[in-house]
């Protein structure tokens, strides 16, 4: 990139070319004020905070959207441009209703601080104070229309961040208004929760309602680590206040693929949540739960698991570590190789279907980085807005931006469809037929790549079409029309998910064929979408193997997870049970002795997220009742076992 | 139908066309524009189709529906060729008489003719009347003479030769060079210079080689209506225009944006693109050139701020019609992001004219920086009110007086607007300026699209700014600050003054709001929309003084400045006033003095103009 000298209030300045004059005046420490832009969204000039003076410009330009030349004579700070931002500031206090003493941002509020820079400390005008509504119907969000100065950064977060397009101007002129789905409330709109426009806002007009009140950036600290919400591995600012959580934020949501977060990171974590553990319990006489210290659970712990074999169930939302010291203990401790983790089912249905790919498991998966680069996108039994919410905006951005085709098999909970090109509703249970009918065509309509594997070979040459249509109730045409598509595509993608899970398993085999026969040496373009935040690592370690005889007894290093309804049922009509868990749960009323374990925010270590990237949680509360770390409990059952773990 | 497959092609097809025409034709010509649509002119073209068929001689008369004319005022107009007979304010009983005595008789009837102020005889032909005398029609002159539907007659003047000449005798960048020469400046608003327009867009880059060129037929000026004419009444100049553009840049595709409100309009663009590709004026091959263009039509919802060229760019995207800032400029990244030249009907219109008869003769009309001619809808307080074509550098003097007829009722020429709702309002002291686009700027308004209002002595130009500013306060898009809010706070100052609540800081905060506004706002409709404010509170500053100090409107208008009563010397005690007054204000025993209750009354001024006697005085 080509590198441009300017000169701004009399002093030398460097960019570079395409940068704009706000980029440039920035990146040399000279700070010029806007309020419609930020950073990474794009563009608009809207607010006219940021005008500067150029030489040869007829009037001032806007520095947000002016593009910096070689050679260019600016002017940021002369007496006419500061009356100017005062007059502008003046009009946006008037327009509507800023009573900053009742505001929720009030100290944060970039309007604010203006005002206080530019000494606007009295209005000239006459305030409109117009009567507005308070939109509450949301689960999370508020907008509050007295506090919105119409800079329309919410409206491009929701687009170009979000990928979504629910909230967006309506009216006009001084009439205007920022809505949902065009004056719907937002409780009732299309959207879906996942707050980049509160991060967006300059003021307090769209707010966080579980964070409200909570803090302002001066009285809390901001800390980093990582989201255990998912698979997907998204970065969080959080922050905090007394040992509590007052909100979470993005670490760069315009500028990093897991940076916009979803509903999970940015507001279920903060939710009110099940009642915590933070004493060990044994059950006593009576058959009731009762208070003991940890050197006690621990004891009867190791009793428990000298009766006879224990099986592990490990919670892949664990970090690594965390995973590494269970394997140890199961093996060298509990002398049991019966381990799975809770979400194992997942992990054995991807790996029947990878057998027929070469070498490593994970490495014929894509990078999340690859699905923007996507041309063509076949999502097959998974509802990403529920299971992984941050690759369903992925994929709705590439739509956006790329024209990327959409293909929807199945999956008929989400929106995605509506921004598809073709959506596919196979009879259930049935998808292996549709990607059998598909394999069929892309190789009858551009022919198969050459060095195929004969089984592969005698496979397709046995697919009948006409019978892959009708098995799964899609037409011949719809079947060969997404073939087509699939087959012109440069770049396609094909992502998979818990709905083949249900009866369907047979699908992943026929989906790891289909990309097979395209595949053009640069993977297979095959991404599952895993539940939990270190489920690749936990399978990587080999936890995943299943319980494949009846134990004795059992060990659930469960977390902060919820125990789902098929790891229930499988505690049923054991020996014991000893459950090491962060809240209450119908695991710990069942379990013989009770173990606290911190929960994702007062503990750390690292994840493998759904494609590999590895990231590192890091302890940003102080764990409750100043319990014990899950490594520390463990060490010492092992100890009660007379076994080491180092 | 012939597809023409070469400029010798369409020559011979002329030639033949001229041949089934003598000069010796008789041809009677019956305005449809808009003005005379006012007056049911299609009535009168009824009667005179009746008429014809029911003569034995009708069949060999041709009868033509043509565009407007432009003297509004005085519709519906006809038109008797070959001697070029001009009738006024004809009514469908005047046609047996005229088809009787001036068709067939050849005799002129005196009640049909324009007569008008200062004039020692009746008027037979438009040269005749000085409302024609002091234009200059070279665009739309030909509205009169053709039939808009038909193409034959628009080959008939020549149409099309231009675009022969500059597809097989000029290069394209031969064609961006006459057009530089000639000076021509955008009609749309801003007057920029169109072969420089050209120049940016054919040597921009564009990575698929698409480019589009634009017809903006939004025309949002309220009473404004010559684009609308242009297009009713000679569409194939505009098409004309538009391929000669496309040759020039290289465009492929055009669009003519036109507003949903003008059914006329884009029913005859309609007839006229047909007519055009099925001569193979348009499409693949043009004239056996190798040159292929397009043109499709896009309608608009109709809001003011799609006039605008980036909004209007959005809008054919299917997107929200709001601009954005520029850079970049359309004719670098426009339509769909190509390259993309934008520009107004009449621009378009004169592009033919240039081409035939050549950059240098065009600059040889107008002033220095203002060349060829430019078109007006002249409207409000004037005697003929129409659309009037000029040239550049004629006084708003000739053009109020000398065309317009002046002002009605002796009441008094006090300023007139130039441009549009957001022009600015010129007082008598400046009627000796010339009109130009720059001198325009430098008196405090624009030349906008044509738009010009004339005002009496009657007009309160506190009212006058309050209203236009209201009219572009609803009209922002609420983009941008300055715009929205400050147009908004500037039309609440307006509102105080015009009610009698205003106070002596507001003249600041005006001018203060106003400067602001329009240097920081990020389109032009904000960038305008001060004009109306601040011209008038440079013209006519003592109006404002005496609303907020004196607490009068002068000029009787501002209704809480005002007070009606009844000079009991002039009374006469009729009761009219008393019988009509809404508000039962008006009290009084017949053939007495009447006096209105200045509790009840509501300062509507009804019984000012009932009054036969001139007895309600406003103050
Ligand atoms: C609010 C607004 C409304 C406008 N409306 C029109 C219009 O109706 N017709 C038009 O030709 N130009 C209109 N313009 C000017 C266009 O933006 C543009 O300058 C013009 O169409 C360019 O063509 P020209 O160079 O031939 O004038 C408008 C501009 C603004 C700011
Ligand atoms: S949004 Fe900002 S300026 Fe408005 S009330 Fe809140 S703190 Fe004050
Ligand atoms: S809600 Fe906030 S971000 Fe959205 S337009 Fe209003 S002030 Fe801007
Ligand atoms: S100047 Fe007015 S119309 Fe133009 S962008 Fe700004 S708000 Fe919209």
């Amino acid at each position: 990139m080509k590198e441009i000298n300017l000169t701004i209030n009399g002093k030398q300045a460097k960019g570079k070319e395409g940068d704009t004059v706000l980029e440039v005046c920035r990146s040399n420490g000279i700070d010029v004020p806007a309020l419609c832009h930020f950073q990474g969204l794009s563009n608009v000039g809207a607010c006219r905070i940021c005008v500067v003076e150029v030489e040869r410009e007829r009037r001032p330009v806007p520095a947000c959207t002016h593009p910096a030349g070689d050679g260019m004579v600016v002017k940021t700070d002369t007496p006419a441009l500061e009356n100017h931002r005062r007059l502008i500031l003046e009009l946006m206090f008037t327009e509507r209703n800023h009573f900053c003493m009742f505001c929720e941002v009030s100290g944060d509020c970039e309007l604010q601080k203006l005002a206080y820079r530019y000494q606007m400390d009295h209005v000239r005008y006459t305030h409109k104070f117009p009567k507005l509504p308070v939109d509450a119907l949301s689960e999370y969000l508020i907008i509050d229309h007295n506090r919105c100065i119409l800079c329309g950064r919410c409206v491009r977060a929701c687009q170009e961040v979000a990928a979504s397009r629910t909230i967006g101007f309506s009216s006009r002129g001084h009439k205007t208004m920022v809505s949902a789905d065009l004056e719907e409330s937002l409780g009732e709109s299309t959207c879906r929760l996942c707050g980049p426009c509160i991060e967006s806002c300059p003021t307090g007009a769209i707010m966080n309602r579980l964070s409200l009140y909570k803090g302002t950036r001066e009285n809390c600290t901001e800390l980093q680590t990582a989201c255990p919400g998912c698979a997907v591995g998204c970065e969080l600012n959080v922050w905090i206040r007394d040992n509590n959580l007052v909100k979470i934020e993005s670490t760069d949501m315009t500028g990093d693929l897991r940076g916009s977060l979803c509903r999970m990171g940015r507001f279920e974590l903060l939710e009110p949540a099940p009642p915590r553990i933070t004493t060990p319990l044994l059950r006593n006489k009576d058959g009731k739960l009762e208070a003991c210290s940890l050197e006690e659970a621990a004891a009867a712990a190791a009793g428990k698991f000298s009766t006879g074999k224990a099986a592990g169930i490990f919670s892949s939302r664990l970090p690594g570590e965390t995973a590494g010291l269970f394997k140890k203990f199961m093996e060298q401790a509990a002398g049991s190789e019966l381990v799975d983790t809770t979400d194992g089912n997942w992990y054995r249905a991807i790996a029947s279907g990878m057998k027929n790919a070469n070498g490593n498991l994970f490495n014929a998966e894509i990078k999340l980085e690859s699905i923007p680069e996507a041309d063509f996108i076949l999502l097959v039994g998974a509802d990403p807005q529920k299971t992984n919410p941050v690759v369903s905006t992925l994929i709705r951005r590439t739509v956006n931006s790329n024209k990327a085709k959409l293909v929807v098999i199945d999956a008929d909970t989400d929106l995605l469809p509506l921004w598809s090109y073709i959506w596919l509703k196979p009879k259930p249970g049935t998808e292996d037929a549709v990607i059998q009918g598909l394999m069929k065509g892309v190789v009858s309509q551009s022919g198969a790549r050459r060095g195929l594997s004969e089984t592969l070979d005698n496979k397709i040459k046995s697919i009948d079409l006409a019978k892959a249509a009708q098995q799964s109730g899609i037409s011949q045409d719809d079947l060969l029309s997404v073939a087509t598509a699939y087959a012109q595509a440069k770049k396609p993608v094909i992502i998979y998910g818990d709905g083949l899970l249900a009866g369907n398993t047979d699908a992943i085999n026929d989906i790891v064929d289909l990309a097979t026969i395209t595949a053009n040496g640069n993977g297979l373009g095959v991404l599952s979408l895993k539940p939990n935040a270190n489920s690749r690592g936990a399978w990587e370690l080999g936890l995943a193997k299943g319980v494949t005889e009846k134990p004795a007894g059992m060990f659930l290093l469960l977390g902060d997870e919820e125990p789902g309804e098929r790891l229930l049922k499988q505690l049923k009509g054991l020996g014991y049970l000893v459950v090491q868990a962060s809240y209450e749960s119908p695991a710990t009323e069942m379990a013989d002795v009770v173990l606290p374990s911190p929960i994702w925010a007062e503990r750390a270590g690292k994840y493998v997220a759904i494609d590999g990237h590895t990231l590192e949680a890091k302890r940003v509360l102080d764990p409750a009742g100043g319990m014990a770390q899950d490594a520390e409990v463990l060490t010492l059952i092992a100890k009660k076992l007379e076994r080491s773990l180092v | 139908m012939p597809n023409l497959k070469s400029p010798v092609a369409l020559e011979q097809l002329r030639n033949h066309i001229m041949t089934r025409r003598p000069p010796e034709q008789i041809t009677v010509s019956v305005c449809g524009g808009t003005g005379c649509h006012a007056y049911k002119c299609e009535d009168v073209a009824a009667a005179l189709r009746q008429e014809l068929a029911c003569h034995p001689g009708g069949r060999d008369v041709v009868m033509k529906v043509t565009g407007c004319h432009g003297l509004c005022e005085r519709g519906p107009l006809m038109v008797i060729h070959p001697q070029g007979i001009f009738y006024q304010r004809v009514k469908p009983g005047d046609v047996p008489e005229i088809v009787a005595e001036t068709v067939f008789g050849g005799r002129f009837i005196d009640r049909l003719l324009y007569t008008g102020p200062g004039m020692d005889a009746a008027a037979l032909r438009e040269d005749d009347i000085p409302f024609y005398r002091k234009q200059q029609r070279l665009i739309f002159g030909n509205n009169g003479l053709i039939d808009p539907t038909s193409i034959e007659d628009y080959m008939a003047i020549g149409g099309y030769s231009s675009l022969a000449k500059a597809l097989f005798a000029m290069k394209p960048a031969d064609v961006i060079e006459e057009i530089k020469v000639s000076g021509l400046r955008g009609r749309g608003g801003a007057g920029f210079p169109t072969g420089l327009k050209w120049e940016m867009c054919a040597s921009a880059v564009a990575h698929d080689g698409a480019r589009y060129v634009i017809c903006n037929a939004d025309e949002g000026d309220p009473g404004a209506y010559m684009d609308r004419s242009l297009l009713e009444g000679n569409p194939h100049s505009v098409i004309e225009g538009m391929i000669i553009g496309a040759y020039a840049v290289g465009a492929g595709t055009g669009y003519v944006y036109v507003r949903h409100e003008y059914p006329l309009a884009l029913k005859n663009l309609r007839t006229a693109l047909i007519q055009a590709e099925r001569y193979g004026l348009l499409g693949d091959n043009i004239l056996g050139s190798r040159f292929n263009f397009r043109i499709r039509i896009s309608v608009g919802g109709g809001a003011f701020v799609c006039g605008e060229e980036t909004a209007l760019l959005f809008s054919i995207e299917g997107k929200p019609g709001n601009p954005r800032q520029r850079p970049p400029f359309p004719a670098r990244q426009g339509l769909f992001g190509k390259p993309t030249v934008l520009n107004n009907v009449e621009t378009w219109a004169n592009v033919p004219v240039i081409t035939g008869l050549g950059g240098p003769w065009y600059a040889r009309l107008g002033t220095r920086n203002s060349k060829g001619t430019k078109i007006f809808s002249l409207v409000g307080k004037i005697n003929n009110t129409g659309l009037v074509e000029v040239p550049m550098g004629i006084t708003l003097r000739e053009i109020v007086f000398d065309i317009g007829g002046g002002i009605p009722g002796g009441k008094g020429f006090k300023a007139v607007q130039t441009g549009g709702p957001s022009g600015g309002c010129l007082p008598e002291s400046l009627l000796d300026l010339p009109v130009d686009f720059d001198r325009l700027i430098e008196a405090g308004s624009i030349m906008g699209s044509g738009g010009m209002i004339v005002m009496d002595g009657e007009t309160c130009m506190v009212d006058v700014a309050r209203y236009f500013t209201h009219f572009l306060t609803e009209e922002s898009c609420g983009k941008c600050v300055p715009c929205r809010e400050g147009l908004d706070r500037m039309l609440d100052i307006l509102t105080d003054i015009t009610e009698g609540r205003g106070r002596p800081e507001d003249i600041e905060l005006l001018q203060e709001l106003g400067e602001a506004i329009k240097s920081a706002s990020l389109c032009a409709l904000g960038r305008t929309a001060p004009n109306p404010v601040l011209s008038t509170l440079r013209y006519f500053r003592d109006e404002y003084d005496a609303h907020i100090r004196g607490g009068r409107c002068p000029a009787g208008v501002c209704k809480a400045l005002i007070s009606c009563s009844i000079d009991t010397a002039r009374c006469n005690g009729c009761g009219l006033c008393a019988r009509e007054c809404p508000q039962v204000a008006i009290t009084g025993e017949k053939k007495q003095a009447h006096v209105i209750d200045q509790g009840q009354c509501t300062r509507c001024g009804l019984c000012k103009d009932l009054c036969k006697f001139d007895a309600v005085v406003i103050s």
